[in-house]
């Protein structure tokens, strides 16, 4: 019976790991006793991610969200990064509408600031370094973010999973994918910089994402 | 006037959610679907104010999805017709497509009177103990999202306001505008946040054990209705041990019919499980029904 469960409900299970998963670090994080300024700034830059779409209304197709969270993965590490995706996906699904792709969305935006996590230690001051922190970004939205975003529609689809589903769900995802990182690439270019700055500042003035 | 299922605890909503979502993505028997459809459309029907555009829109998706799945998947032993130098439009692919597309639109029915049930401060509520500063942070980021949202337009007025303003500029000045607005945002915003810190820590934020601002009484009405969803649940979870979930339609249509006692047991217990909400809204009709016509 759990062999057949598992070979025949794809999203059920996945989506059952990744909550455990989403849940166990939530856990681990009140263990660790957050400081109400830590977890403040973590709401301040969560909420400044779902309200940046509203500033580019202008600009179509213009999601700048995945660029924010991963500058808040750079600069307060893997951990920060996965909770900014997931809080700022989850809050930013109570306004275009909660679904079976909240969980996934969830995720593939926490794995976004964990990736950009990585690049905590780097120095990012000039222009090459912001360069290639965007094309950084690009990447991880192409390869890792959206194939995500597709494998959680695929299995929301499909309880059969063909070579023919499979394809046309993750080309038809591509162009999609390709737009999402090129606006992650162009936030990171133009926005790396003076956010990093900032969050910095805020850690020196202010004492805030200490390792403990 | 107000949904009686909106005044249960949010305790109980929750559960009726979780499992709701989770047993329509397990049953693909028809008979479960045609369950779940009728049960989720006509909780949406209740809950909802508009109704029409969410409902033809879910008979799209479904009417595509159902025709589009035999084109994606060819296997199947009942050919219906042959197209493109012989690929197979099966019976059977189609009859799947029909399942699958039923499963996906119930589940959507199912979220869209989930947002409107489960509102923020009750979804909190049920967590606030559970994970009390992801639950603060919660509250939180959904306060800011208003006032940011106001700050971001008074940047942009005073923007505009200094002949800066980027509407009719090339798509690269209004990216940059849009930057330079968030990053104004965000400096306001940490700041503020910062004060906001200090101002909970000197109010003695963390002290004692978090209350709640909405009070949801657990009363009577709350245990009856959990131990009768406990009941369905038991049902449910039999029939799903037995082998009731198990339908094969791909190569070959594979389909019990009721006729065993678990199957018919589990119908009856998925049944009852989703009809709460809607059982609960005609009754409280009927209620009202009988003290109007006594007056």
């Amino acid at each position: 019976m759990s062999k057949e469960l598992i070979n025949s409900h794809y999203y059920i299970v996945s989506t059952l790991v990744i909550l455990a998963a989403t849940g166990i670090f939530f856990l681990q994080y009140e263990k660790q006793k957050p400081t109400v300024k830590d977890f403040v700034t973590l709401a301040v830059l969560s909420a400044v991610a779902v309200v940046s779409r509203a500033a580019f209304a202008m600009v179509p197709h213009f999601k700048p969200i995945t660029g924010i969270i991963m500058i808040c993965g750079i600069a307060f590490g893997s951990g920060a990064g996965f909770f900014v995706g997931v809080i700022s996906a989850f809050v930013s699904n109570f306004i275009f509408g909660q679904g079976p792709w909240t969980p996934w969305q969830m995720f593939a935006y926490g794995i976004a600031g964990v990736c950009a996590g990585f690049l905590k230690k780097r120095e990012i001051h000039t222009m090459p370094q912001v360069l290639l922190t965007a094309v950084y970004g690009f990447f991880v939205v192409l390869l890792i973010v959206g194939p995500i975003l597709d494998t959680g529609s695929l299995f929301m689809m499909a309880n059969v999973i063909t070579k023919e589903t499979a394809g046309a769900v993750y080309l038809s995802g591509l162009p999609v994918n390709a737009i999402h990182g090129a606006a992650t690439f162009i936030t990171l270019l133009l926005f790396c910089r003076p956010l990093l700055e900032k969050l910095n500042r805020m850690k020196q003035k202010y004492g805030i994402m200490n390792e403990r | 006037m107000k949904h009686i299922f909106w005044q249960y605890h949010p305790v109980i909503h929750l559960i009726f959610y979780i499992g709701t979502v989770l047993s329509g993505m397990l049953f693909m028997h028809p008979a479960f679907l045609a369950c779940s459809i009728i049960f989720s459309i006509s909780c949406y029907m209740t809950v909802a104010k508009e109704k029409r555009r969410f409902l033809s829109g879910m008979l799209l998706v479904f009417l595509l999805l159902s025709v589009l799945n035999p084109v994606f998947n060819p296997s199947g032993s009942h050919v219906l017709f042959t197209y493109m130098a012989g690929r197979h439009y099966t019976l059977e692919a189609l009859c799947y497509g029909m399942a699958m597309a039923a499963m996906f639109v119930t589940v959507l029915t199912w979220f869209a009177s989930y947002q409107i049930t489960m509102t923020s401060d009750k979804f909190l509520y049920c967590f606030s103990r559970l994970l009390p500063a992801v639950s603060m942070v919660l509250t939180m980021v959904l306060r800011f999202l208003p006032l940011y949202g106001r700050h971001l337009k008074k940047i942009a007025d005073a923007r505009k306001g200094i002949g800066k303003s980027a509407e009719n500029g090339t798509l690269k000045e209004r990216t940059e505008d849009g930057m330079l607005l968030v990053s104004a945002l965000t400096s306001w915003a940490l700041e503020g946040g910062m004060v906001t810190s200090s101002a909970m820590l000197s109010r003695g934020y963390g002290s004692g054990s978090r209350t709640s601002f909405c009070i949801y009484k657990w009363r009577g009405k709350e245990k009856c209705l959990l131990f009768a969803m406990l009941a369905d649940i038991v049902l449910i979870v039999y029939c799903m041990i037995k082998g009731g979930a198990f339908v094969s339609y791909l190569p070959v249509l594979e389909i019990a019919d009721l006729s065993d006692g678990y199957r018919m047991a589990g119908l009856i217990g998925y049944a009852a499980f989703l009809a709460i909400p809607t059982a609960a809204y005609v009754m409280e009709e009927i209620r009202w029904f009988i003290l109007r016509y006594r007056m």
